[in-house]
């Protein structure tokens, strides 16, 4: 007993000790791409010739994303400087703290010629001059760059009409589509619902019609989640997101909680509250009730991440076998009496590029990212080199791509890649046909409806004024009936008086003089 | 011993006693140095909340702002909610929550089966070790209208299920007997160790002298226990606005706001995962304040009322 208890503990802190090393060897490792001989050739041989012809060497600093780097000889790394006329020196830094450790490099007066992050550059960069505005390097020398990647994006990183980054376009621009069980619809005859009033219809048959057949009525039509989440295609139907989303609205920028639209959702979430249409534990799911309420077979409607899918059918499948389930992605139905864009917001970009005024050859970087967003720079990105990661079949030309070797170059994914959604690379990488139609299907749709979202862009909201509280409130109140509409109205109003106003006031003098 | 030092050593009489016992006061100090680095020296921290914190720039060199975390946390317009709601709660455990280990160790020890006694003290505080989200699980399974167990017994019964965990008017009782049930078992441990040190001997010459159970009972070991009841009474006055984070933090929703929403939860919500670090750290300070106040009222009245304090 009591040598069990010590084998026990022994293990314990064995794999802490393991943990521990990963981790900072994980930290440690941010060195070892530069390939310290191979630069100092080439170099040499830059300077020597000068010529047009000559690698350009371009300091980039990265974060890993938390996926093995590659090692200072990695035969990618050669064909991606080959292919650009380049000599790469990345510095891959931790995940975890990259920020931090980029704001330290700054901070010493240490500028790489390109470094990646999320966003735009930050406040202090830009007016510290240190940044290279786009436009016309972009206008020059990126073709590809301007032919894939959408406005949105662009928007998203341009501030007072200067483009301060490449931005990676987000595979999918709206985070949330709208998914129904195409089985209960083929089950009890129904069309797709295009309206709210027809997803109304949809739902109370979902209720009556027990689409699961086990002869009980515990279908669950719709279900969201705690704190009002995962329900944003029903706000969507009016064009309203309740989190974090910025509208600029009669000349003011505001929070979608203080939209107008948002009443029309607020009263239609209470009138399925009131037809038993939504999940009675809407407020208090967590992701695994919820989930298992979904895979169990109970609920008809729900929203989620688009790519997602592919994960819902094939759980359904092993869990209900007998229901022969089929989930499909919908888009979201237009809302009675509104005619504007619908979905969920937009978030546009996945990682940016920010080109610094340090460095000496930007044509150079522009042309590597140019050639990244080629059709050839995104086959590498995403499968790597053929005959090493991919292979093409000589008789009918059809791609296959190696998957036990996918790990070995998941960082140019995470890292290098700068393309966004890929149909014909997702296909291939995915390996299973039928589930690609299903995957196409949802990220289509996630890329053609939704709507700006002025956050995307803007600095960060230090002080929401008690938002989040007191909107939770406020709506959970009106969606299961506890006080009238107007309450809701009250909240817009008092939120405005205690501080709210003073919010929009500086989001909007912001929104004036960088957008307007 | 005091004395004769004293006698002996007119000049330095404090000295003399720590070299004396110098092995005890070496003892000591792992103690001391505990306390001083993990409870003094972060006491330091506590000035950010009179300051703009920035975690880039540090402690020291983010601007001064005064009290203006203050006035924002006392401008909250549900902030006379969120005191009363923490007041509330901390009274329903006061009133019902202290007793029930109290309780609970009077009746073990009555009980004459040591192995029985054992037992069930044992299945008593074994919730203790489970963590909040577990019960908060276990509370769902119960208290669910889709799959929770009394509901099925209520729509047995015939009679319309019940939304417990969105209804404010249950969350209180929820979030008490779960406490209750939780940690009345473990929280007995110190009180049955304060009546296995009452002398037997009293029990004896009580019985000699025609003591019946009860009377032994109201007149050995309700005093014996009584210092270590009051002791742990005043502490828990002095942590009134500390009502443990997580067990509210799992049953709340926004419906339960009304009645659940403490200050903990929405110094949670609004401060620590905006990143307000001055605005919780105000709270906190708040907090203590208020706690430090209420220990010492509690500790006067409790002198004057019963002769016992903690100092």
């Amino acid at each position: 007993m009591r040598q069990t208890k010590l084998i026990a503990i022994v293990c314990a802190i064995l794999v802490f000790a393991l943990v521990a090393s990963a981790c900072s060897s994980n930290g440690s490792n941010t060195q070892t791409p530069t390939n310290a001989p191979e630069q100092t050739k080439d170099n040499v041989s830059g300077q020597a010739t000068d010529a047009p012809a000559a690698p350009v060497k371009i300091k980039m600093v990265v974060s890993d994303h938390s996926v093995q780097a590659p090692g200072a000889d990695d035969p990618r790394i050669k064909y991606l400087e080959e292919k650009t006329n380049t000599d790469l020196d990345i510095e891959f830094l931790a995940h975890g703290t990259y920020l931090d450790q980029l704001k330290l490099q700054f901070a010493s007066g240490e500028f790489p010629d390109v470094y990646q992050s999320w966003s735009g550059p930050e406040l202090d960069l830009i007016e510290g001059g240190k940044i290279l505005a786009l436009n016309d390097l972009i206008d020059q020398y990126g073709p590809n760059l301007k032919a894939n990647i959408p406005q949105a994006a662009w928007d998203a990183v341009t501030v007072k009409g200067e483009i301060l980054a490449i931005p990676q376009p987000a595979l999918t621009q709206s985070g949330q589509v709208m998914f129904i069980r195409k089985d209960w619809l083929n089950k009890l005859n129904l069309q797709v619902p295009t309206t709210s009033d027809e997803l109304l219809e949809v739902l109370r048959a979902f209720r009556d019609g027990d689409p699961n057949g086990n002869g009980e009525p515990d279908e669950i039509p719709f279900s969201m989640r705690e704190n009002i989440s995962w329900g944003d295609n029903i706000f969507g139907m009016w064009g309203v997101g309740t989190a974090w989303t910025e509208y600029y609205h009669n000349d003011e920028v505001i929070l979608g909680n203080i939209h107008p639209n948002i009443l029309k959702p607020l009263e239609y979430i209470n009138a399925l509250w009131n037809e038993k249409l939504i999940d009675s534990e809407f407020l208090t799911n967590d992701r695994v009730r919820w989930e298992s309420k979904i895979r169990a077979g109970f609920v008809g409607v729900w929203g989620h991440a688009p790519a997602l899918v592919t994960q819902w059918n094939t759980d359904l499948r092993a869990s209900i076998a007998d229901q022969n389930p089929e989930v499909i992605v919908i888009p979201t139905p237009r809302g009675t009496g509104y005619d504007g864009p619908l979905g969920t917001r937009w978030s546009p970009i996945n990682k940016t590029f920010i080109v610094t005024k340090d460095a000496e050859n930007p044509e150079a970087i522009i042309r590597y990212f140019d050639w990244l967003m080629s059709e050839e720079g995104q086959i590498f990105a995403e499968l790597g080199i053929e005959g090493d990661t991919f292979f093409t079949a000589t008789s009918d030309g059809r791609i296959t791509f190696d998957a036990k070797k996918a790990e070995g170059i998941r960082w140019l994914d995470t890292v290098v890649r700068v393309h966004g959604y890929n149909p014909e690379m997702t296909r291939i990488k995915l390996g299973d046909d039928e589930m690609f139609a299903y995957l196409d299907e949802a990220y289509t749709i996630a890329n053609t409806e939704g709507f700006v979202n002025e956050a995307v862009g803007m600095p960060p909201i230090a002080d929401e004024r008690n938002m989040t509280t007191m909107f939770r409130e406020a709506a959970a109140k009106v969606l299961i009936g506890h006080a009238p509409l107007s309450d809701y109205e009250k909240f817009m109003a008092d939120w405005r008086a205690q501080g709210g106003d003073d919010l929009i006031k500086e989001r909007t003098a912001w929104y004036n003089e960088n957008r307007k | 011993m005091e004395q004769i030092d004293k006698k002996h050593s007119p000049g330095f009489p404090l000295l003399k006693s720590v070299l004396k016992h110098r092995i005890l006061y070496a003892m000591l100090i792992p103690g001391i140095v505990y306390l001083f680095i993990f409870k003094y020296i972060p006491l330091f921290g506590s000035v950010i909340a009179f300051k703009d914190y920035n975690i880039y720039k540090g402690i020291w060199a983010s601007d001064w702002v005064g009290f203006k975390y203050f006035y924002q946390f006392f401008n909250y317009p549900q902030f006379t909610r969120l005191l009363w709601n923490t007041l509330a709660i901390s009274f329903y455990q006061t009133i019902f929550a202290f007793p029930a280990p109290i309780i609970l160790a009077l009746l073990l020890n009555e009980l004459r089966n040591a192995a029985f006694k054992r037992s069930v003290q044992t299945i008593l505080y074994l919730p203790h070790f489970l963590s909040w989200v577990i019960i908060g699980g276990l509370g769902y399974m119960l208290m669910s209208p889709q799959v929770g167990l009394i509901n099925q017994w209520i729509a047995a019964f015939g009679f319309e299920k019940i939304h417990f965990l969105q209804e404010p008017g249950y969350f209180r009782s929820i979030i008490i007997t779960s406490g209750i049930w939780k940690e009345m078992g473990w929280n007995a441990i110190i009180f049955l160790a304060a009546l296995a040190g009452i002398s037997p001997s009293l029990y004896e010459a009580a019985k000699i002298d025609g003591a019946g159970r009860w009377k032994q009972f109201l007149h050995i070991t309700m005093p014996g226990i009584l210092p270590a009841v009051m002791l742990l009474l005043l502490l828990k006055i002095g942590h009134t606005l500390d009502l443990g984070f997580e067990q509210i933090y799992i049953f709340l929703n926004p419906i339960t706001y009304a009645t659940g929403d403490v200050l903990d939860t929405y110094s949670y919500r609004e401060g620590i995962i905006q990143g307000k670090y001055s605005m919780t750290t105000a709270i906190g300070l708040f907090k203590a304040v208020v706690g430090f106040l209420l220990l010492l009222m509690a500790n006067r009245a409790s002198k004057s009322l019963t002769g016992q304090g903690i100092f």
